[in-house]
């Protein structure tokens, strides 16, 4: 089931089970994510695609079952090593932005590379690269209260950017936006993330998300059900569904 | 064929339900039941401090109005002295008013702190068909619940107290059981107004938030801090200045309680400038360069008023503190003789113990604010917590922004708070000194030294207090609903 990466894996889990109480969410799901790869997770609610997703960040860590991030193995790791490790490495694009309201979007989006000891004024102008890049200088000195959602998801993915990072987990980025705004939003986070040759693992309810996604992997009852390669030009014009059981 | 509409139901069972929600938030994962636990304890010691305040002045008020004891054999003596037990009441209605505003900070922080957490609920019954007004009530309700249940172990808590104060002298006289225990009508008004207080500010509080079937939206004031405050306080210190300077302690009743108002409105005007000093100051601390100082500048830059609130308590103390520190008021006992000679000594030092008295209630009233506040700021902020914490901030960030934000505000209180204390004690000073008495400044210093180290230590308490609910929230692995 697993489909093989050409490239070197940036993301690996082996047999990873995680369960919330009683409640079994992933029972022992192995995946490896390749360098600029990117990956769709999609399936039913409650089938644990947002708990791989956590696990393959390290957010969460697995009961049983390894996770490697960036070739380090993270399931044993404490907390603050996995969230240095996160910082360093990751970026991260939440549904609903979660910027922070009292910055302006300059602020929000050199947020990550200040955490890291960059200093103010190169992680500004890190800022203002990555917000003029995808078109929102105007926007550099407003509050999140002033913009669209829109506006906000995309200094949400200029944030997830800045750092550079290898990976970019993304959770249901789109879910939170009208349709024609939503599918701005994902364009900008795919290609942005091919164009710098950044990972990128993105769950979604959306089939039509997914199609900007490389590869596609279907979880279901806490297993990988299906993990496929999809052509991007061609699925991204195709209004047809890849598989029926997939829509929601 | 006709449709016709039919005139939906008024809701029922609203406080029914409104019990039932407040049962589900004991359920809940989210430190709900803790800040529901919070809320009633901030009703609590409102309620303890108001009935013993107030039972303070009443007790002044008997000793003025019907004398007993040394002060019955001083009047005897010497009717003049009728003064002095007239003062003291009037320095218990200042010390009341001293007291008032962190209680209704305190209130207010209490009915926000039990809204939080509802309003999503709110937003669903809104969904579900119950009207604004519904909402509104059963909101009311719920505070209602929280007010009567504080102030009822505030009433027992005063009660188990209020046998404590015997041990103190006032007036050369030691201070009775019976003359701190109220009329139980008196207490049940001191709590009615607790419960009214809390319910206003519940009320208030909603009107900040708008609560539609779509959800939670809040009514955002307009951050930036007018210049005509700056402008006001200027005028208030020059005008209120120059009849504070001509203060004459010698002169009538009526030009006294003038003075005193003056005074109380000068204390006041550091609540017109403080929000438009901190918005500046932050405005500077935004340019440093570190991320930690930028976020907790730009917090207090988007919210110096309610910034300010919750120091105001705190400057109000300090201010008290600065003024005793240049001038210690004492009564000076050396041209009495007889009985006034025992009374006035007795008495030498009532002012001193009475404003370390009021601080105490103030402090205290102060770090519960404190902690009211931020408690209720982590769980506003929960899910950014969580998204900060997803995105690999450093351990303890958001809690560093929340130290910073709290401290910032907390030493400029402290500062500007003795700085416009001693500035109203000098005309004072002055009028002593002009007179050959050059007051001991000594234990004034002191209780100033005490009032800042004592309002550190229980904000960082209060500061420390929240951590638990900050990492209980961290590690909350909750299902999204997706």
């Amino acid at each position: 089931m697993n489909t093989t990466t050409a490239t070197q894996p940036v993301l690996q889990t082996h047999d990873i089970t995680k369960s919330f109480g009683q409640v079994p969410a992933l029972r022992g799901v192995s995946l490896t994510v390749g360098a600029g790869e990117s990956v769709a997770i999609m399936g039913p609610s409650g089938s644990g695609k947002s708990t791989l997703l956590h696990c393959l960040s390290g957010v969460l860590t697995p009961e049983i079952g390894q996770v490697s991030f960036c070739g380090e193995e993270i399931s044993s790791m404490s907390d603050r090593r996995r969230s240095h490790l996160r910082l360093a490495n990751a970026g991260f694009v939440f549904q609903d932005g979660q910027l922070i309201p009292e910055l302006s979007a300059r602020e929000n989006i050199a947020l990550p590379l200040m955490l890291t000891g960059t200093k103010k004024s190169k992680a500004f102008a890190a800022a203002d690269e990555v917000i003029g890049r995808i078109g929102l200088i105007d926007l550099r000195n407003r509050r999140p209260g002033d913009m669209s959602g829109g506006q906000a998801q995309r200094i949400a993915i200029a944030r997830a950017m800045v750092a550079r990072p290898k990976v970019i987990f993304a959770d249901e980025p789109s879910g939170a936006l009208d349709q024609a705004t939503g599918h701005e939003v994902i364009q900008l986070l795919t290609t942005t993330a091919r164009m710098a040759g950044t990972t990128l693992v993105m769950v979604t309810h959306d089939i039509n998300v997914a199609r900007w996604c490389a590869r596609l992997v279907e979880i279901r009852d806490g297993l990988v059900h299906s993990d496929r390669r999809l052509d991007i030009e061609s699925s991204k014009n195709n209004n047809t569904p890849i598989h029926e059981e997939v829509m929601l | 064929m006709s449709t016709t509409l039919v005139a939906p139901p008024r809701a029922q069972g609203l406080g029914s339900l409104a019990l039932q929600l407040t049962r589900a938030r004991f359920s809940s994962k989210e430190g709900e039941s803790l800040l529901w636990v919070s809320a009633v304890g901030a009703y609590s010691i409102v309620t303890a401090t108001a009935l013993t305040v107030t039972a303070g002045t009443v007790m002044f008020w008997n000793r003025w109005k019907h004398p007993h004891g040394l002060i019955a054999e001083v009047l005897a003596a010497d009717s003049t002295f009728d003064a002095l037990p007239m003062f003291y009441f009037i320095l218990a209605l200042i010390a009341c008013a001293l007291v008032v505003p962190s209680a209704i900070s305190l209130a207010s922080g209490a009915a926000v702190l039990g809204a939080r957490g509802r309003e999503r609920r709110l937003a669903t019954l809104r969904l579900l068909g119950l009207s604004s007004s519904d909402v509104t009530n059963m909101t009311l309700v719920d505070t209602m619940i929280q007010a009567s249940i504080g102030a009822l172990i505030g009433a027992v808590i005063y009660w188990c107290t209020h046998g404590l104060w015997v041990n103190l002298e006032m007036l050369g006289m030691a201070i009775t059981a019976d003359e701190m225990t109220l009329s139980w009508w008196m207490a049940l008004l001191v709590c009615a107004a607790v419960v009214l207080l809390g319910l206003f500010s519940s009320w208030r509080g909603l009107r900040q938030v708008r609560i539609s079937p779509l959800g939670v939206a809040r009514l955002s004031s307009r951050p930036a801090i007018s210049w005509w405050r700056m402008v006001a306080f200027a005028a208030i210190l020059v005008f209120g200045g120059i009849i504070w300077s001509s203060f004459d302690p010698k002169a009538g009743t009526g030009q006294l309680l003038i003075t005193i108002a003056v005074l109380m409105v000068l204390v006041q005007s550091l609540n017109i400038v403080g929000p438009l000093i901190l918005q500046q100051i932050s405005k500077l601390f935004a340019a440093l360069p570190t991320p930690t100082l930028i976020w907790a500048a730009r917090r207090i830059e988007t919210s110096p008023k309610a910034t300010w609130q919750r120091v105001s308590g705190l400057s109000l103390l300090s201010l008290i503190g600065g003024f005793v520190a240049i001038m210690p008021i004492a009564i000076d006992s050396s041209s009495a003789t007889g009985p006034a000679a025992t009374l006035t000594e007795a008495a030498r030092w009532d002012f001193s113990k009475g404003t370390v008295i009021v601080l105490a209630f103030g402090l205290l009233l102060t770090a519960v604010s404190v902690f009211v506040s931020q408690a209720s700021g982590v769980l506003e902020r929960a899910e950014q917590s969580r998204s900060m914490h997803k995105m690999g901030a450093p351990d303890g960030f958001s809690m560093k922004v929340m130290w910073v934000e709290t401290l910032g505000p907390f030493a400029l209180a402290i500062i500007l708070g003795p700085l416009m204390g001693m500035g109203l004690a000098y005309p004072m000073y002055q009028f002593a000194a002009s007179r050959g008495y050059a007051p001991e400044a000594s234990t004034g210093v002191l209780i100033m030294a005490a009032v800042l180290v004592s309002g550190l230590v229980l904000t960082v308490a209060a500061l420390a207090f929240c951590h638990p609910l900050h990492h209980r929230i961290l590690t909350i692995q909750e299902r999204v609903n997706d």
